[in-house]
């Protein structure tokens, strides 16, 4: 049997490296040589740290965090898969929509503050672009969201956000989720006065603006 | 679509090979440019932003570093899912057909750019760009502000009215639609009035296409001497949308422009690798757009900023690399009239680091809008006609003291941008003018009259036709 260690070193450093396909291998070869699920996930996490880090003080940048964000990923969802198997404790995993509202077609900042949610261990389901109305509620239901974010970089599509808030109060769904919204044109003064239960200025900040919510 | 190839571009989009989106941005345009960016040896120096004649060399390794990006990577298209390819006498015929001579605007408004290689021995062209909401009650005397100002030859009088009849304007309504009959009568209005109702106004607000073509009115409306836009999305990404607004500019022979895109740290990665990407995206434009106007914008993604230090270098180094390496007449460098500070002292300050250097490299020189063209109300004459006071100084300055001032300026600005407050700093249009002569007042020819005597101390002086003061 192939030492711990050494199985454990290989998914740090693939996803350090942000080899997203590296990480596969290495978490299937850690798994199929019996490291402990919790080890696997341990490691993966202390290694997004890492990456965070990383990209922090500009050693790589948001591709490199988008391929680091889908390696792990990986590595969870096959170490999630084992503790299903072998019986340990599930983690329990947020869940997170997130979409450009309808008329937006902007993705950078979408995406970073989905890697950076997805490296914290929650659950993230992006919804895309030009998101409708009806889009945000129906998947909300089907996924079983916990929060539902809202994305926005135009001053024409702002207004958008208000009326994705109103379809879940018509639904009578208003109360089961929490709703947060941000992008490049989006205030805090905006998000109270549409009724958003959070605002969040950045990625950084969406990553601890749902830690808040979440407890 | 006059010599062009276009047509059979485009139709690669139907025939060329499957990718999904994410693939084709990670694995197949960030490592090319990753990797190409590296062979090419081209590396980002913090201290040299305005490319000089020793740097020619790093110029041409950075226009060649992009056309090999564009011919290893191709273009991607969002409705087909297909990526189109070109071949190298493809993209050398098509750089060798670009117009060197652009004419926008008719009559006494009328005004012709020559290329003229790297040797400023001219004045730009000025453009004044309106952007961001502007309140309904305000946008006409925003608009006056600029077609005020003789120092600003042509406009983009965009500026986004948010609601029509109490409805929030959303793309793809007909709101956008009776929005941008609003926006551009007022526009056409306020030109005619003051007597420039030839010059050229290339403002592209309306996301939708139909949004866009309800403007074009040869009775009321833009015609064929003004313009609109079209982009690639980034990276490297086009898509019907783009390619419709294409077909009706050339249509109806209308001056359009393009921007190449990028945002450091995002997708395109360091200043050197944006400074790549540019270079690609602007060649893709050639042969998919075949624009009149050629953009080049370079903003951080972390920190909305055309004016700091990376963004300056990036944008300045390709569009100065696509200058050297093409006779195109018409280059802007940085995002025209996307200032990060609200009107006062630091926005000047951002105004004169971006003109200077656009004028001793023979780009067009841009500015208009303040707080990152995000904020109501932020747009005003007085920061475009101060750009083109900046660029009758700089005129024939040597290239190496341009770089030397552009940093002094950047100094007064660029604390504050690293700590992400700049864009909170200055005021509104309603806070800087007079709003029944629509003038400027006192307050901001004062914060201009700092920063103006400030330069002369710098041995830059500016020789001011600012306004008179509201009495």
């Amino acid at each position: 049997m192939a030492d711990e260690r050494l199985l454990l070193d290989n998914i740090y450093k693939a996803v350090t490296d942000c080899d997203d396909v590296a990480c596969a291998q290495a978490a299937e070869e850690a798994i199929k040589n019996q490291v402990a699920a919790s080890k696997i996930i341990e490691t993966a996490v202390k290694a997004i740290d890492q990456v965070g880090e990383d990209f922090g003080n500009h050693k790589i940048f948001i591709p490199e965090l988008m391929l680091a964000g889908m390696g792990l990923e990986k590595v969870m969802g096959l170490a999630q898969k084992q503790l299903l198997e072998s019986g340990e404790v599930q983690i329990d995993r947020a869940v997170i929509l997130l979409g450009s509202v309808a008329g937006d077609v902007h993705t950078i900042g979408k995406d970073l503050v989905i890697t950076m949610w997805r490296a914290k261990g929650f659950q993230v389901h992006d919804l895309g672009v030009d998101v409708s109305r009806a889009r945000f509620v129906s998947a909300a239901q089907e996924l079983n969201a916990d929060i539902v974010g809202l994305s926005s970089l135009m001053t024409t599509t702002l207004g958008e956000m208000r009326e994705v808030i109103e379809l879940f109060k018509v639904k009578g769904l208003r109360d089961r989720y929490k709703i947060i919204v941000g992008g490049g044109v989006c205030t805090q003064q905006w998000a109270d006065e549409i009724g958003a239960d959070g605002y969040a200025e950045d990625a950084a900040r969406a990553v601890k603006l749902v830690e808040s919510l979440i407890g | 679509m006059s010599r062009s190839r276009m047509v059979d571009y485009w139709t690669r989009a139907e025939r060329g090979q499957i990718l999904e989106e994410k693939e084709f941005d990670l694995k197949i345009f960030w490592k090319n440019l990753k990797r190409i960016t590296r062979e090419y040896g081209i590396t980002y120096d913090d201290q040299k932003l305005v490319p000089q004649e020793e740097d020619f060399d790093l110029l041409d390794r950075i226009f060649a570093a992009g056309r090999e990006l564009l011919l290893e990577t191709g273009v991607f298209h969002l409705n087909t899912g297909r990526i189109i390819k070109f071949e190298p006498w493809e993209v050398e015929e098509t750089l060798r057909l670009i117009p060197d001579t652009v004419i926008l605007g008719t009559g006494d408004d009328r005004i012709e750019v020559k290329y003229r290689g790297l040797k400023s021995e001219v004045v730009p062209p000025v453009k004044g760009r309106v952007l961001g909401p502007q309140s309904a009650e305000i946008i006409e005397k925003v608009f006056e502000s600029f077609a005020k100002e003789p120092m600003i030859d042509h406009f983009h009088f965009q500026g986004i009215i948010d609601k029509v009849y109490g409805v929030n304007i959303l793309p793809n309504s007909p709101y956008e639609m009776m929005g941008e009959i609003m926006r551009t009568s007022c526009a056409k209005n306020v030109l005619k009035r003051l007597g420039r109702g030839g010059a050229y106004d290339g403002a592209s607000a309306p996301v939708s296409v139909q949004g866009m073509m309800v403007g074009f009115d040869r009775g009321w409306g833009k015609t064929s001497s003004d313009g609109g836009h079209c982009y690639l999305m980034p990276p490297m990404k086009i898509d019907y949308n783009q390619q419709c607004r294409v077909f009706f500019y050339h249509l109806r022979d209308i001056k359009f422009w393009t921007t190449a895109a990028v945002f450091i740290g995002a997708m395109d990665g360091p200043p050197e690798m944006a400074a790549v990407s540019m270079v690609a995206q602007a060649i893709a434009e050639q042969l998919l757009f075949k624009p009149t106007l050629q953009q080049f914008a370079a903003s951080l993604a972390e920190y909305s900023s055309a004016t700091c230090r990376e963004s300056i270098w990036a944008g300045f180094h390709a569009a100065a690399a696509f200058i050297k390496n093409t006779r195109c007449a018409y280059v802007r460098a940085q995002p025209g009239g996307i200032i990060t500070a609200g009107l006062g002292e630091e926005h000047f300050w951002e105004v004169g680091a971006t003109a200077l250097a656009s004028t001793v490299l023979n780009c067009v020189v841009s500015a208009g809008t303040g707080r990152q063209s995000s904020a109501l109300d932020c747009a005003a004459g007085i920061s475009a006609a101060f750009a083109g006071e900046v660029a009758h100084a700089a005129v024939g300055l040597d290239k190496a003291l341009a770089n030397d001032l552009v940093k002094r300026f950047l100094a007064k600005y660029e604390e504050k941008a690293k700590a992400k407050v700049l864009h909170k700093m200055g005021r509104n249009f309603q806070e800087c003018y007079d709003l029944d002569k629509v003038v400027p007042n006192a307050w901001i020819l004062n914060e201009l009259d700092k920063v103006k005597k400030q330069m002369k101390e710098m041995g830059f002086e500016v020789k001011g036709t600012s306004p008179v003061p509201a009495s």
